[in-house]
């Protein structure tokens, strides 16, 4: 085997990718054979690395330097600088937003560092098209032990105490789930990977499915050998194709090698699995929703019991988990359930993997043991909120989750906890916002999510979330009444407690948490018709405060409608009739004087500018 | 008045009592006595209404109809014996009707006066979708061909079927649902489920905008509006020179260059409502 002096690990994940990494690639392979390195340097196209945001990101071992932001124009410069005078290119290190610092060294860089890698072990390591670097690093280790060595009552017991939850959202104990399947007797039983992410602002999954197939297909070995199963299938998101992909080009390597099929190990275990692509619909991700899917139908739910554990996928015993879950069996399987454990709290074991993305420093993936503060998340990991805006609030959970405000921030992040707040864990998006984000809106924005995607079979859901949703953009609009928001909460709970499936019983959770939360600002816009951040156009009026404004221009140049205007170094003015209320000017101004009053301000201001044109007429007839 | 009625026969004696009946109903007809003469006529002349008569082995007449129905004919099928298993066969395969032989001459009536209401005849239903080649039809059938064994196949057929044409419009979703041997409605159900199927044609650029949380937050909203000012389109809707179509879509997962448009196979990130046309122009 050729060794090579220079590893360079290129992330190839979706965001890096969109942002370049092929030619990125392309020009270094050429360069590197250019300069005849080709023995000394490899260059492996490895799966998405996590820090998406300073993408594309390289990573150069052995000695840990960490790239960002590369263009295919830093390429020569690296080779040369970097791989023929051992010299790191320090333009493309890293830089601390907070105090200015480069860092060099991937494992120093804070977002990196106070992670702990369990079910993205390999992120950022492994060619994902490659078994044999899966393998390398103890892939099918599990699986070998799992299915020679160990009985299904034997994998169970050391899933149960491990004490794994699924991590797609419900957090149903993994172990349980497997056992209850692996008592019912019947002919064929199935396994079913449920990777058809719909949270908006969650993309963990696609993460690991992209970035290391192989995880998920040893995983679901392992729980096919506990059940008795003996076909899987993984279900993807169709707006996935890079997964797609690689989640075959894994289960074709699988079966050449014989890790899937017939006789798997040499034993008389015989299991094998398929790739079904979803068609968009954010409902399949429920359980009993995605199997009908499987079916070739609508992919509504349907009333439990049964459990799926005893009729599931055409009415046979199944069992569905989540692309993380199956992510973290192998290790627990080849470390022991004790060893899973010394991680997270009681009752919520291990790591978990968020996306954090909005308005924060450091978007990306990461993955954290459980029972860590948010606050440790968003502001140590996250780096943050950008651009000296403050942070408002945090939604966990996606649309079935709720935002969480600054003063529970030190809440840490385990099922339980989370829950008190009326949010959940989730699948892991961690949305962040900022004082520039409107809570009205963002709930409308989630209920419109659901309402378009509830599937139309319970009445509560489909019409409760419609009534819902038109409340709300009545409130955003300034139709908004008294009462309003306690016919939205009750509302609210007759959804929850008359729907099937968990969409219709989650989708008020957006809502219920924001006026828990932020119920001043629904007051604000119903009774003073005033969105104070200026999202709500209807609600709003944009004004100059002429105590404050330097006179720097910077609005009137962000002004697309040429309402602002004023002498260089002198106070500007916004001219009411021209706003549309754009807020271009409000987020450009560095000196906090652009001002957003109530609505009824606007006709105030205007009959001033009238009244000021008025006064002024005369005088121009004067030096006339 | 002619109405353009082609009668389909295996047995002679059926096909001449049937040919006296609509002639004294002041009809002409044509008659077929074996398919492929059939399937040779369908070429030739553009038929209204096509009566098949269905045998006791009615395999071969189904076959037909399926055939038939697919390019758009509007078929009534005729049984001396009529029975559920026929009946079912027949309408499934795409027949509209399913008569009692003989059919009288007040039957024929009905049929052929719901035949004219009805818009055109199967050649103006397949001008409908002029950019459906046949290469595309007959590969649509390979399609349904590998795949209708398969238990639940319905939805890999359709997202094979969209990547050959682009779209689902009704006449291939009653193809597939004929080919499948499941209803039309089934069909049809499972298409307007899911957003990912579209019953209308796309652009040759498909523009597909983020609305995903992290690109919500960060003004996706403005970069749809836009785009569809500017291009003078709508979402799902085509612009009229068909070089582009606009889609809002669920979360992409590239939360980190939000907000994220696709155009394409394409992800552009950090988009901007002032910087979206000018990417787009690279699209022609």
């Amino acid at each position: 085997m050729k060794t090579h002096r220079i590893s360079v690990m290129l992330c190839g994940g979706t965001g890096c990718i969109a942002s370049g990494s092929m030619k990125l690639r392309d020009a270094m392979v050429e360069e590197i054979n250019k300069r005849g390195l080709q023995d000394e340097v490899s260059v492996v196209l490895t799966g998405c690395n996590g820090f998406c945001a300073q993408g594309p990101v390289m990573t150069i071992y052995p000695e840990d330097i960490f790239y960002q932001k590369v263009a295919v124009s830093d390429i020569p410069l690296i080779v040369e600088e970097h791989f023929m005078k051992g010299r790191p290119v320090e333009k493309l290190f890293y830089k601390e937003p907070a105090k200015k610092q480069t860092i060099p060294l991937m494992r120093e860089i804070p977002f990196f560092s106070l992670q702990v890698l369990r079910a993205l072990r390999n992120k950022g390591m492994i060619d994902a098209e490659k078994i044999e670097e899966y393998i390398a690093r103890d892939g099918y280790q599990a699986a070998a032990k799992a299915i020679t060595r160990m009985t299904p009552e034997e994998i169970i017991d050391v899933m149960t105490k491990s004490g794994l939850r699924g991590r797609g959202g419900a957090g149903f104990p993994t172990g349980r789930k497997w056992e209850e399947s692996y008592r019912v007797q019947d002919d064929q039983k199935y396994i079913l990977c449920n990777g058809d992410e719909g949270d908006p602002g969650a993309f963990m999954d696609r993460s690991i499915m992209e970035g290391d197939p192989h995880v998920v297909l040893e995983g679901m070995i392992i729980g096919a050998k506990a059940i008795g199963a003996t076909k899987g299938y993984i279900y993807v998101r169709a707006e996935y194709p890079l997964a797609v992909h690689r989640l075959q080009v894994a289960i074709n390597q699988a079966r050449e090698r014989g890790l899937l099929g017939n006789n798997i190990f040499g034993t008389d275990f015989c299991f094998d699995i398929e790739i079904y692509q979803g068609a968009g619909a954010f409902v399949c991700g429920e359980s009993t929703a995605l199997m009908t899917s499987i079916e070739g139908k609508r992919g509504m739910p349907r009333t439990r019991p049964p459990q799926s554990a005893h009729k599931g996928l055409w009415q046979k015993p199944t069992v569905l988990n989540n692309v993380e879950t199956y992510a973290n069996v192998p290790l627990i399987i080849l470390n022991g359930p004790d060893w899973f454990r010394n991680l997270g709290t009681e009752k919520s074991t291990g790591t978990k993997v968020f996306a954090l993305s909005g308005a924060i420093n450091n978007i990306g993936l990461i993955e954290v043991p459980m029972g860590i503060p948010l606050r440790q998340i968003i502001y140590d990991i996250g780096g943050g909120v950008p651009k000296g805006r403050k942070f408002k609030a945090v939604q966990l959970g996606g649309p079935s989750g709720g935002c969480i405000p600054e003063a529970l921030l030190d809440t840490p992040v385990t099922f339980e906890d989370i829950e008190k707040t009326g949010a959940i864990v989730g699948s892991g998006g961690l949305v962040v916002m900022n004082d520039l984000n409107c809570m009205v809106s963002v709930a409308k924005f989630f209920l419109e999510f659901t309402a378009d995607e509830s599937c139309g079979k319970c009445t509560p859901c489909r019409v409760g979330t419609t009534v819902m949703l038109d409340k709300l953009i009545d409130i955003t609009e300034g139709r908004g009444k008294p009462g309003d928001i306690e016919l939205i909460q009750s509302l609210s709970y007759d959804i929850i407690n008359t729907s099937l499936c968990g969409l219709g019983q989650s989708a008020p959770n957006p809502v219920l948490t924001t006026i828990q939360y932020f119920r001043d600002e629904y007051e604000s816009h119903i009774n003073e018709k005033w969105c104070k951040t200026g999202v709500c156009r209807d609600l709003c009026t944009f004004y100059i405060d002429e105590q404050k404004c330097i006179g720097c221009g910077a609005c009137a140049r962000a002004c697309p409608q040429k309402a602002i205007t004023g002498e260089k170094k002198k106070p500007h003015k916004l001219d009411q009739k021209l706003c549309i209320q754009c807020r271009a000017c409000y987020e450009t101004c560095k000196f906090d004087s652009v001002k957003i009053g109530p609505r009824s301000m606007r006709e105030e201001l205007m009959m001033e500018e009238e009244k000021e044109l008025a006064s002024e007429e005369p005088q121009t007839v004067e030096t006339v | 008045m002619d109405a353009n009625i082609l009668i389909i026969c295996s047995q002679e004696s059926s096909l001449a009592d049937s040919a006296d009946m609509l002639a004294s109903a002041g009809h002409s007809a044509d008659c077929a006595a074996s398919y492929n003469k059939a399937e040779e006529m369908l070429e030739q002349k553009n038929y209204r209404l096509l009566l098949v008569h269905m045998p006791e082995d009615y395999a071969d007449a189904v076959h037909f109809i399926r055939n038939a129905a697919a390019r758009g004919m509007n078929i009534i099928a005729a049984s001396d014996s009529p029975s559920q298993e026929s009946l079912r066969a027949a309408v499934m395969a795409g027949a509209k009707n399913y008569l009692k032989s003989p059919v009288s001459a007040s039957q024929i009536e009905v049929e052929i006066k719901k035949a004219l209401s009805s818009n055109g005849n199967g050649h103006a239903n397949e001008c409908k979708c002029s950019d459906i080649t046949p290469e595309m039809i007959s590969r649509l059938d390979e399609i349904v061909e590998r795949n209708r064994t398969r238990p639940g196949c319905l939805i890999p057929v359709l997202q094979e079927t969209q990547e050959l044409i682009g779209y689902l419009p009704v006449e291939i979703q009653k193809r597939i649902a004929a080919g499948l041997n499941i209803t039309e409605s089934e069909v049809h159900g499972v298409v307007s489920f899911y957003s990912f199927f579209t019953m209308k044609p796309k652009g040759k650029n498909n523009v597909r905008v983020c609305l995903g949380t992290a690109c919500y937050v960060k003004g996706a909203e403005e970069i749809v509006k836009k785009i569809s000012e500017e291009l003078k389109l709508e979402i799902g809707g085509m612009s009229e020179d068909r070089k582009f179509s606009l889609e809002t879509v669920r979360c992409v997962g590239a939360c980190g260059l939000a907000p994220v448009v696709v155009v394409g196979k394409d992800t552009l990130g950090d988009v901007h409502a002032n910087s979206i046309m000018e990417l787009l122009k690279k699209y022609d």
